[in-house]
């Protein structure tokens, strides 16, 4: 019988394979037994024929109930104003990596620091550098906020229309739904023909409690926006 | 036991020591140019050997890239030259010849202010550079293959040798190595073989001699039955097997050397020929001396010790700490402070190649 890791051990030896390809981070223990990492982030990348080759100081809190939930990402250097425009968050200065889905989305394929640093925070850093000196973001760029979620939803669920993409988004503001069902995008599938794939995946991601939230967040946007929806 | 990563360090380590104990090439290549400058005044129209055409080439550890620093800083390099001059030995005398090539060098004025006379050879001491030994030879006709006769120090009889035989038995022993380091250093330069000069190459075997020669002069620092540089040169060429891994290299040859019994011949005493003159006991004065094979195996198993603890330690302090004393707390302490810099300086930046979809910058 295998005695199952601690925290500590499976952070432990996360950071080890993290720490074998970036080898200017540390790993820590604040005062709250919280883990973070942090030192300097070098990468080499290169993107249609240009290169970058930059490093950026940083800071990785890991949350309580890693590896189920990605860390979070801090630039402390002061090499990236903190602005929404450069995706950070201004009150806690987070690095938005991405919609919080797509985030957890590409944790979830590999749940380790080395995977995380290397596909989704150097990713960020890379894109920040090449926008700074080629002028275009590399891979697109989300609206902030709440234009950002619908723009995130839409292209998730390859719809164009706002009202079908939130009929949808509905559905997994609950458990279950009827498979049976005529799938809210029109295509004159069933459910479980159709969008029910994609949902599948994602219900693993977050609660429909979490789905509910952005949902929420969208609608009132929308009211306040006045759109039509 | 030790790991990988513990031997990378110690290679890197060891391989900087060594490279430290060099010659610059700067010297290395003024020397050659000294005694060029030596065997064309020897040669000149006007000198009384030029009809003896009169060569000077190098031989002993200059030639064979196992030279070492002197242990006290400001020593001079030894530079070991072989003064060759065609001459019967049945139309000299011993003292004839050795007199003919220091008449020769008083000759002119700055040789002489720097000339010293040794037993059979002439030295000129170019103050804190080089100590050049001209050895005056003639060749032996009855062997030819660049034999050549040389006078002992009592000046009374003719003794064997083969200077550039030694060197292409000693190169012979590191040949496949050689080669492969010799083609991989012309590839990172982009030039062809040819235009590498051998000097700029250096094996594991060179290296590993450099080692032990170093270990020796601190060792014996004040001491005295220290062991000669050709048997150190002969047994550790021996022991090699073209290993490519310096600490794998060091340790064959260390532990080839250990047993003596392999250097004893049928009559029990110690034998170790010169490989291209059989007749040649480089450890002639061990059966005459006793302290001497005793004091060479205490200097070995020390150097065993050493290198067995070296190789266990775990960074780079820790093995500072073992290697200044044996190795010598200046030249240590240099190789250390250049291995620190250069890892601040060369800072990395992995090269990153996305293998998820990306996903797009937001803000919330």
């Amino acid at each position: 019988m295998t005695t199952k890791k601690t925290k500590g051990e499976i952070i432990t030896e996360h950071f080890k394979g993290l720490n074998s390809l970036f080898r200017d981070l540390q790993l820590n223990q604040n005062g709250d037994d919280r883990f973070i990492v942090s030192g300097n982030l070098s990468f080499t990348c290169s993107h249609n024929g240009k290169t970058i080759k930059d490093d950026y100081d940083i800071e990785i809190l890991i949350p309580q109930n890693y590896p189920q939930n990605p860390p979070i990402v801090k630039e402390i250097g002061n090499k990236i104003p903190k602005i929404k425009d450069n995706h950070i968050n201004p009150a806690d200065e987070t690095l938005c990596l991405g919609a919080p889905l797509a985030v957890k989305r590409t944790f979830s394929q590999q749940r380790n620091l080395l995977w995380f640093v290397r596909e989704q925070v150097v990713r960020f850093f890379f894109s920040h550098s090449y926008k700074r000196d080629f002028g275009t973001a590399p891979y697109g760029e989300l609206h902030h906020e709440e234009q950002g979620l619908i723009e995130y939803y839409s292209d998730l669920f390859s719809v164009k229309d706002v009202s079908v993409m939130l009929k949808l988004l509905f559905i997994l503001c609950d458990h279950s739904n009827n498979e049976h069902a005529l799938c809210p995008c029109l295509s004159g599938q069933k459910l479980k023909k159709c969008h029910l794939r994609i949902f599948k995946k994602i219900r693993k991601l977050q609660s429909p409690n979490d789905f509910r939230k952005e949902y929420q967040i969208i609608i009132g946007y929308l009211e306040r926006e006045g759109g039509e929806w | 036991m030790y790991t990988e990563a513990q031997k990378q360090q110690f290679n890197k380590v060891l391989t900087n020591i060594a490279v430290s104990l060099d010659i610059p090439e700067s010297k290395y290549k003024e020397a050659i140019s000294r005694y060029e400058t030596i065997g064309e005044w020897l040669d000149a129209n006007d000198s009384k050997l030029h009809v003896y055409k009169p060569t000077i080439y190098p031989q002993g550890s200059f030639r064979l890239g196992t030279m070492v620093k002197p242990v006290h800083d400001g020593d001079e390099y030894d530079v070991d030259l072989v003064c060759h001059l065609e001459i019967n030995k049945d139309n000299i005398t011993k003292a004839d010849l050795k007199k003919m090539v220091g008449d020769r060098l008083k000759e002119n004025e700055t040789y002489k202010k720097i000339l010293k006379e040794g037993k059979r050879c002439w030295t000129l001491d170019y103050a804190n550079e080089f100590h050049m030994d001209i050895l005056p030879a003639i060749p032996d006709y009855e062997r030819l293959n660049d034999c050549i006769l040389i006078t002992d120090k009592k000046l009374i009889e003719w003794q064997k040798s083969n200077p550039k035989g030694y060197a292409r038995w000693f190169a012979d022993r590191m040949r496949i190595i050689f080669n492969q380091r010799k083609a991989v250093l012309a590839e990172s330069i982009r030039a062809n073989v040819e235009e590498i000069p051998d000097y700029r190459v250096r094996t594991p075997l060179q290296r590993s001699i450099q080692i032990l020669k170093r270990h020796r002069d601190v060792y014996f620092n004040g001491k005295n039955n220290k062991p000669i540089s050709i048997i150190i040169t002969t047994l550790a060429a021996h022991a090699y097997q073209n290993e490519a891994d310096l600490f794998q290299a060091l340790s064959n040859i260390i532990n080839g050397m250990v047993d003596l019994k392999n250097i004893k011949d049928q009559y029990g005493k110690y034998y170790i020929p010169n490989p291209t003159n059989l007749e040649e006991n480089f450890a002639e004065k061990w059966n005459e001396d006793s302290n001497l094979p005793k004091s060479f195996v205490s200097w070995l198993s020390q150097l065993k010790a050493d290198i067995e603890i070296a190789i266990e330690q775990g960074d780079l302090s820790e093995l500072k700490e073992v290697f200044q004393p044996i190795f010598g707390a200046g030249i240590v302490g240099s190789v250390f402070e250049k291995l620190e810099s250069a890892k601040t300086t060369s800072k990395s930046y992995p090269k990153i190649i996305f293998s998820s979809k990306p996903d797009k910058p937001w803000a919330c």
